[in-house]
C-alpha cells in the first residue's frame, strides 16, 4: 500500500516535470492556427474604406507594439526569392515593390526581421498583435493609411501561402506583415515558420 | 567551333531561309560597353529566331551583365525547365546561349521568361518576350462537355485550357471601360476580377465558345488581375504591372519560397530555437531520473 502511494507520487512528479518541459518547449510556438481571441462574435474591424492611389510607403507604426520604423523597398533576388531588409538595420522594414502600395486596392506586403545582430528586431513582437489592433503606414503623398488587424497566422515556411499573401485578388486595400517565427533550424540558418498578420484599411 | 555554336549557326540559317528570323524584340540597342570593356546600361536580351516554332532552339544574346545571367526567375514560359543551362562569356558584358523552347507553346501567342544577372550596379532583372509563329489554333469543335458541374470530370481529356483559349477584346485596363472576353472551353466558363464593378456573365454562343463582357471600376489599383476559369480544365490569369495598364498573360509576380526574416541570434544565446526546447527538456529528464532513482532506493530499503 505504501509502495503504491509512492508510485502515485512518482507519477505525479513525472507529470509535473513533463508539463514543465512541454511549457518550455512550446513557449515560442503557436499551434499553427489563426489567432482570433474574440472569435466570430467579436466586433469586426470598421468597414473598409475606398482605396487610395499608388504612393510609396515611408514609415510604419504599430502603436500596440511600440513600433515606429522606416520602410524600404524590396525586390527579387537573382534566385527569384524576395529580398529582405539588411540584418545590419534591425529596425528597417521592407515593402514588396512589385505589389500594391499600402492603401492601394489589393494586398501590399511589408517584411521585417524578428531578430538580428543578437537583438530583437522590428517585428519581434508581431505575433502579439490581436484582431482590431491598428497599423499605420505613412506614404510619400503625406497620407496615412490605417489598417485593422484581422488575424495572425503562423505557417511552416514549406507551405508559405505566396499566392494569397502577395497576389490575392481583392477589391479593398489590405496590408500583410510578415516575419519569421517558430523554432530555428541551425542547419539552414533560418527559422522554420513565418508569422503573417492580415489587415485591411479602415481609415485614410 | 563547338557543337553548340554549330547548332546555333544551323538554327539561325534555317530560320533565315524560312523567313522566320525577325530582329530581336527585347533588345533594340547594340551592346553598350564602357571604358575597360565594362558593361554599361541595364541588361538586355535578344533572341533569334523570333518568332519561333515550338521546340526550336533559340540563340540568346545578353548584354550589360557582369556575371552570368540566370533564367531562374518566377516566370519561364518559353524554355524547358533548366534551360538555358548556361551562358558563354563573350567579353565586355556580352553573354550568349542556346536554349530549347517548349514544345507545347501555342501558335500566335507571346511568352515571357525572366532573367537575372549581376550588373556593375548590382543584381538586375530583365525579360525576354518571344512570340510563337503561326496562326492561333482554330476553335475547338470537339465533343461537347458533359462534365458541366464544378469538380466533374473533364469532358474532353485532349483539351488543355491555357491563355491561348482566351481572347480579350482589349489588353488595356482602363477605369470605367469594358473588356470583351471570348473563351474556348468545352465545359462552363467563369471570369472574374476584383477590379470589375460587376462580374461578367459568360454566355454560351456556339459549340465550346463562350463570351462575356466585364466593366472595370472607375478607380483601378496599379495591379489589375483578371482570371478566367474553364470549369474542370483549370484557370488562367492576366494582370497589369504598376505603370503598365496592359494586362499580360499571367498573374502578379509572386516571389519564390518564404521570406527569411531573422538570424536566430536572440535564440542562440539560450541555445537556439531547437536547443531552446532541448535545454529545459534535458534538465527535466535529469531531474526525473534522479527522483526515480531515489524513490526506488527508498522502496528497496523499506521492502527489504
Amino acid at each position: 500500500m505504501v509502495a503504491a502511494g509512492r508510485r502515485a507520487a512518482a507519477c505525479g512528479l513525472l507529470l509535473a516535470l513533463l508539463a514543465g518541459a512541454t511549457a518550455a518547449c512550446g513557449g515560442e510556438d503557436y499551434d499553427g492556427g489563426p489567432i482570433d481571441p474574440g472569435g466570430p462574435a467579436a466586433a469586426a474591424p470598421a468597414a473598409a474604406v475606398r482605396p487610395l492611389p499608388r504612393s510609396l510607403p515611408e514609415r510604419i507604426e504599430i502603436p500596440r507594439l511600440g513600433v515606429s520604423a522606416p520602410v524600404s523597398e524590396l525586390g527579387l533576388k537573382p534566385d527569384g526569392r524576395i529580398e529582405e531588409p539588411p540584418l545590419s538595420r534591425p529596425n528597417l522594414t521592407g515593402w514588396w515593390k512589385k505589389g500594391p502600395t499600402p492603401g492601394e486596392g489589393g494586398p501590399s506586403v511589408i517584411l521585417g526581421h524578428v531578430d538580428a545582430m543578437r537583438k530583437p528586431a522590428v517585428f519581434h513582437r508581431l505575433k502579439e498583435l490581436k484582431r482590431g489592433d491598428r497599423v499605420k503606414v505613412t506614404r510619400r503623398d503625406r497620407t496615412t493609411a490605417t489598417f485593422a488587424v484581422e488575424r495572425v497566422e503562423q505557417v511552416a515556411k514549406s507551405s508559405f501561402p505566396g499566392e494569397k499573401v502577395y497576389a490575392e485578388d481583392i477589391d479593398y486595400a489590405a496590408l500583410r506583415l510578415v516575419t519569421c517565427g517558430g523554432s530555428f533550424d541551425a542547419g539552414t540558418g533560418h527559422y522554420r515558420d513565418n508569422v503573417i498578420v492580415y489587415s485591411r484599411m479602415v481609415a485614410n | 567551333m563547338g557543337i553548340r555554336r554549330l547548332a546555333a549557326l544551323g538554327a539561325v540559317s534555317g530560320a533565315t531561309l524560312l523567313g522566320a528570323a525577325a530582329p530581336a524584340t527585347a533588345a533594340p540597342h547594340p551592346p553598350q560597353n564602357g571604358p575597360g570593356d565594362q558593361p554599361v546600361g541595364p541588361p538586355r536580351i535578344k533572341a533569334q529566331p523570333n518568332p519561333f516554332r515550338p521546340g526550336d532552339n533559340l540563340n540568346l544574346q545578353v548584354t550589360g551583365c557582369e556575371e552570368e545571367p540566370k533564367a531562374n526567375g518566377p516566370r519561364n514560359e518559353i524554355f524547358f525547365k533548366g534551360e538555358p543551362a548556361s551562358f558563354d562569356d563573350e567579353g565586355g558584358g556580352v553573354w550568349t546561349a542556346i536554349a530549347s523552347t517548349r514544345t507545347d507553346l501555342k501558335p500566335g501567342r507571346a511568352y515571357v521568361t525572366e532573367f537575372f544577372c549581376v550588373t556593375p550596379k548590382g543584381p538586375a532583372g530583365f525579360t525576354l518576350r518571344a512570340t510563337v509563329a503561326g496562326k492561333p489554333k482554330p476553335p475547338d469543335d470537339g465533343p461537347p462537355g458533359d462534365g458541366d458541374g464544378p469538380g466533374g470530370p473533364p469532358a474532353d481529356p485532349r483539351f488543355r485550357f491555357d491563355h491561348g483559349d482566351v481572347r480579350l477584346t482589349t489588353r488595356r485596363a482602363e477605369p470605367g471601360r469594358t473588356v470583351g472576353i471570348r473563351v474556348t472551353c468545352p465545359s462552363r466558363v467563369r471570369a472574374y476580377s476584383a477590379s470589375f464593378s460587376s462580374q461578367p456573365r459568360m454566355e454560351w454562343v456556339q459549340k465550346n465558345r463562350w463570351e462575356g463582357v466585364g466593366r472595370y471600376r472607375t478607380h483601378l489599383p496599379s495591379i489589375v488581375r483578371l482570371t478566367v476559369e474553364c470549369v474542370g480544365y483549370g484557370k488562367v490569369s492576366f494582370s497589369t504591372e504598376p505603370g503598365r495598364p496592359e494586362v499580360d498573360d499571367g498573374g502578379p509576380t509572386i516571389p519564390r519560397g518564404a521570406p527569411d526574416t531573422g538570424d536566430g541570434s536572440t535564440l542562440s544565446r539560450s541555445g537556439g530555437g531547437s536547443a531552446d526546447a532541448a535545454g529545459p527538456l534535458a534538465a527535466s529528464l535529469v531531474a526525473l531520473a534522479g527522483a526515480g532513482l531515489a524513490l526506488r532506493r527508498r522502496t528497496a530499503r523499506e521492502d527489504g
